[in-house]
């Protein structure tokens, strides 16, 4: 090994306490920002799994026009060809049809703007979680469903009728007597108060206007479905897509379309937490630049001597880099090897956060969280500790370069 | 350029000022010398003579205020810094009173830290490192650090690093002036020997009457000035 990165090695050991604090710290910030990171993961990682599972879905087929407008006109053509090819393709674990449409509910003299999803109750509870975590009745083929936070708004509770107002396909106004047949728990209080489920059967006939066609056609604006392996899902859409020739305008979307925000917040939280980890470690720089011009401040004659025997000034500002990179480096495997073990047993036994479980609930989290490995981020970990040893060393550098060899080695 | 004549060093009408608060200080004042090659020299005088300033402007380490200094042909004062630094690396030697050995390295490592600067190879500068640590005597020290040696043996240490880089010449500043008598003697011997068998000049600045007896050539400075 270079003889100069062995005296830089060794350097970092004449204090060893000195030093050690250092790598030691060192170790701690890259631990807590690695530990910091996986747990913003598995909340996110948790957010998402939580809203694909209850309202967003793994994919959608709908008509472009529905995506753009929620035109209650915009009927899916051909439903019955998508399911056909949904039933054929083996990667696709369930499928539900919807109607969905914007109506206002009343209740009594309270009244509220709901969106109506008109379901078949066993499908549906197939493809999303809501229908399962009905708390109260059941969620029916005749009556329909509330969310929680809406039962409460409105004072309803099972067994109350409620008056549906909406407008059908031919723009005119129906009103339908529907009574209250279920209370679901949903993954958050935005969901619960405006969610209402409807049984497809009762609602449909309403809703095509006696269109005795689309009746027939089975006609919806969206079918919803599922995959075995969310790895997959990208192929799977392909393959539908080339199943069902000339499909008009119909689309299908990922999850990423259906909810860009959970696509954003993946990529927003990855600069977010480099961005985390880049303020700890550069907060630390500070520490490395204080240990390091006290180790120059204290081997002043020593470099002076160095550079009288031959050592060029271009030698001694390496030195010094090589020190601090080296002391830089000391610390971040280990914080690195520690925080990756504290998520491996954390992503196990999970993080409860009680007392937090409701404001948890608003965002579609449970109160425990689970941690998510987050190995991809390590190399730009490395990169960053790199980046910043090397600018905290400049300092330090810059003040061994201006030594005079003479005036140096004067120093007592 | 070449040297008008050929001695190892050649010193011409040097001098060296300095500006302190209490005005200029005259520390070397038109000081003129030549030394041989292979030759064992002292300059020799009371502290605050000039004898470290004019080794320093020797070595390279200072710049003179003027007059020339020729070491084996070439015009050190008229190097720029780089080219002096690089001179200094492959012609000069050094030799400190206070041994100044980098503590982190072992014996051998010391030894061998000049000629990693040159750029030889490893083998070749553990064998140039171990033969001269066995000529000053520290056979089996090789491995130890300075910190477990005697200040005899770190002096002597620090004579093998001055040759390792098998230099024109070697400047030792009171090389003895933290040693006992029998370290000293043990010193001068080693570095006697070397001298004829390596046929490196050494010049001292020195005022320890033991390192004048054993000199071969004495330059006496007095107040800056060469004595006659």
């Amino acid at each position: 090994m270079n003889l100069l990165i062995q005296m830089a090695w060794r350097n970092i050991w004449r204090s060893p306490w000195r030093s050690g604090v250092v790598v030691g710290s060192m170790a701690l910030g890259v631990w807590a920002g690695v530990f910091m990171m996986g747990l913003a993961q598995g909340v996110n990682d948790a957010r998402t799994a939580a809203a694909l599972d209850d309202y967003v879905g793994h994919a959608q087929i709908t008509d472009s026009n529905f995506t753009a407008n929620q035109d209650v006109q915009a009927l899916l053509a051909q439903p019955e060809r998508w399911a056909a090819a949904l039933d054929a393709n083996p990667e696709v674990e369930s499928w539900s049809e919807r109607l969905v449409l914007m109506a206002v509910l009343q209740a009594g003299a309270a009244s509220a703007p709901v969106q109506i999803l008109a379901v078949d109750p066993e499908r549906e509870s197939r493809v999303f979680t809501a229908p399962r975590n009905v708390v109260e009745g059941e969620l029916s083929s005749e009556g329909i469903t509330l969310g929680q936070k809406l039962a409460e708004q409105l004072g309803a509770g099972l067994g109350d009728r409620v008056v549906l107002s909406f407008q059908d396909v031919r723009g005119e106004i129906h009103t339908v007597l529907f009574a209250v047949e279920g209370i679901y728990d949903g993954v958050s209080n935005l969901i619960e108060g405006v969610q209402v489920y409807a049984p497809l059967a009762a609602l449909a006939p309403e809703v095509l206007g006696g269109d005795s066609l689309a009746m027939a056609r089975g006609a919806v604006h969206q079918i919803h479905f599922r995959v075995r392996n969310l790895d997959s899902l990208d192929a799977t859409v392909a393959a539908l897509q080339g199943a069902v020739a000339e499909p008009g305008s119909a689309i299908v979307r990922t999850w990423r379309g259906i909810s860009p925000d959970l696509s954003y917040a993946d990529e927003v939280l990855a600069q977010s937490l480099l961005l985390f980890m880049a303020v700890i470690l550069f907060a630390m720089a500070f520490g490395i630049l204080n240990t390091m011009l006290m180790a120059i401040l204290e081997r002043t004659r020593e470099l002076g001597m160095l550079m009288a025997i031959g050592l060029t000034r271009r030698k001694i500002f390496r030195l010094v880099v090589w020190e601090t990179l080296l002391l830089s480096f000391a610390g971040m495997p280990i914080g690195l090897i520690l925080g990756h073990v504290t998520i491996a047993v954390t992503s196990r036994t999970g993080i409860t956060l009680d007392g937090v479980d409701k404001g948890l609930a608003e965002f579609g989290l449970q109160s425990t969280i689970y941690p998510v490995s987050v190995p991809e981020y390590y190399l730009p970990i490395a990169v960053l500790v790199a980046v910043l040893g090397l600018l905290s060393s400049l300092y330090p550098a810059r003040k061994a370069l201006k030594l005079n060899p003479i005036e140096s080695m004067r120093v007592l | 350029m070449s040297a008008p004549s050929q001695p190892l060093l050649r010193v011409d009408h040097v001098v060296k000022t300095y500006e302190s608060s209490a005005g200029p200080v005259h520390a070397v004042q038109g000081v003129s010398l030549d030394l041989q090659r292979g030759a064992f020299a002292a300059l020799v005088g009371p502290s605050g003579c000039g004898k470290t300033t004019l080794l320093n402007a020797i070595g390279g380490l200072d710049r003179v205020t003027s007059g020339q200094i020729w070491i084996d042909g070439t015009e050190i004062t008229a190097l720029t810094d780089r080219e002096t630094i690089e001179f200094r690396l492959h012609r000069i030697g050094f030799v400190f009173q206070a041994y100044n050995l980098v503590p982190v390295l072992n014996a051998w490592e010391n030894v061998a830290f000049v000629m990693e600067l040159q750029g030889i190879g490893v083998r070749d500068r553990r064998d140039r490192a171990f033969e001269l640590l066995a000529a000053v005597g520290l056979t089996g020290k090789e491995l130890q650090r300075p910190s477990q040696l005697s200040g005899g043996q770190q002096q002597r240490v620090a004579v093998a690093r001055a040759l390792a880089s098998r230099p024109s010449l070697v400047l030792a500043d009171e090389p003895t002036a933290n040693l006992d008598s029998k370290s000293t003697e043990t010193l001068l011997d080693i570095m006697r020997d070397l001298n004829h068998q390596e046929g490196t000049t050494f010049l001292f600045s020195t005022h320890d009457q033991r390192v004048i007896n054993r000199a071969e050539t004495i330059f006496r400075l007095e107040d800056g000035q060469l004595a006659r």
